[in-house]
């Protein structure tokens, strides 16, 4: 791959899905239609803290909305890719493809 | 250069690791689906083969209810529900179990004018089961090939 190549290929990847966590967490949620907070910990396998961190960033970025039902420790919450946030993703796994050959 | 190509292929396999772990964790526990389809093909079965037609539409209503309840239960023990592109080790398990459900109660429904319902129920019943424990199997192996292929502790 040329330098004009790649540099024009290295264009399509988000900055926001940089963070190796966030891309982990848009490609659970772009492949299911809700994912609870408790299967995404276990899968990154982080803290409560980190995971709340990683998601809040990507709730900013307006990439997944956050739901919450039930009040205290039987409380569930779970997120939702947005539109947005399932076009980026895709963009930015098929530039990685791309560069990776 | 060789870091951003590490960087880069780590990235592509959390995002490949991430897209298949909805599907890896809907892996059916061979006992618990097998026992809810055979029961639903029975009850299906019975409405068909006692109320002629289609059944009461008040049964297969309940019975449609039943099957959302079961997956809304499913969703929850698993804490997610998988959409989209799946493996492509899943595809063919996957394919072959809605092909052979479908036939399974598209019969059932043909063969209801034909036979007596206590004949019916138990036929339909033992042809679910063999597709479900079938379908199971298949697909764990699948999801074991799929774990092998990314490196996924199971």
């Amino acid at each position: 791959m040329s330098e004009t190549t790649a540099s024009s290929a290295l264009a399509g990847l988000d900055p926001a899905l940089n963070a190796p966590k966030r891309l982990a967490i848009m490609a659970v949620l772009a492949s299911s239609s809700s994912t609870d907070f408790g299967f995404l910990r276990e899968h990154l396998q982080v803290s409560d803290s980190d995971l709340s961190k990683q998601t809040a960033a990507l709730e900013q970025a307006g990439y997944l909305t956050v739901h919450k039902s039930g009040r205290g420790r039987g409380g569930v919450t779970s997120y939702q890719a947005t539109k947005a946030g399932r076009a980026a993703y895709k963009r930015h796994r098929d530039t990685l493809r791309a560069l990776l050959g | 250069m060789e870091t951003d190509e590490h960087r880069l292929r780590e990235q592509l396999l959390a995002a490949d690791r991430g897209e298949a772990a909805a599907w890896l964790s809907w892996e059916p526990p061979v006992w618990r689906h097998t026992a809810f389809f055979t029961a639903w093909t029975i009850g299906f079965a019975l409405n068909v083969g006692l109320g002629g037609g289609l059944g009461s539409a008040t049964v297969n209503l309940l019975l449609t209810f039943a099957a959302l309840g079961f997956l809304g239960v499913e969703r929850a023990r698993a804490g997610t529900y998988p959409d989209g592109a799946m493996p492509p080790e899943l595809r063919r398990p996957v394919a072959w179990s809605m092909a052979l459900f479908v036939a399974v109660v598209l019969t059932t429904w043909a063969l209801a004018s034909t036979i007596p319902w206590w004949l019916l129920a138990p036929l339909a019943g033992a042809a679910t089961f063999v597709a479900m424990w079938t379908y199971s199997r298949t697909y764990a192996a699948a999801c074991v090939s799929v774990r092998t292929r990314l490196g996924v502790a199971s």
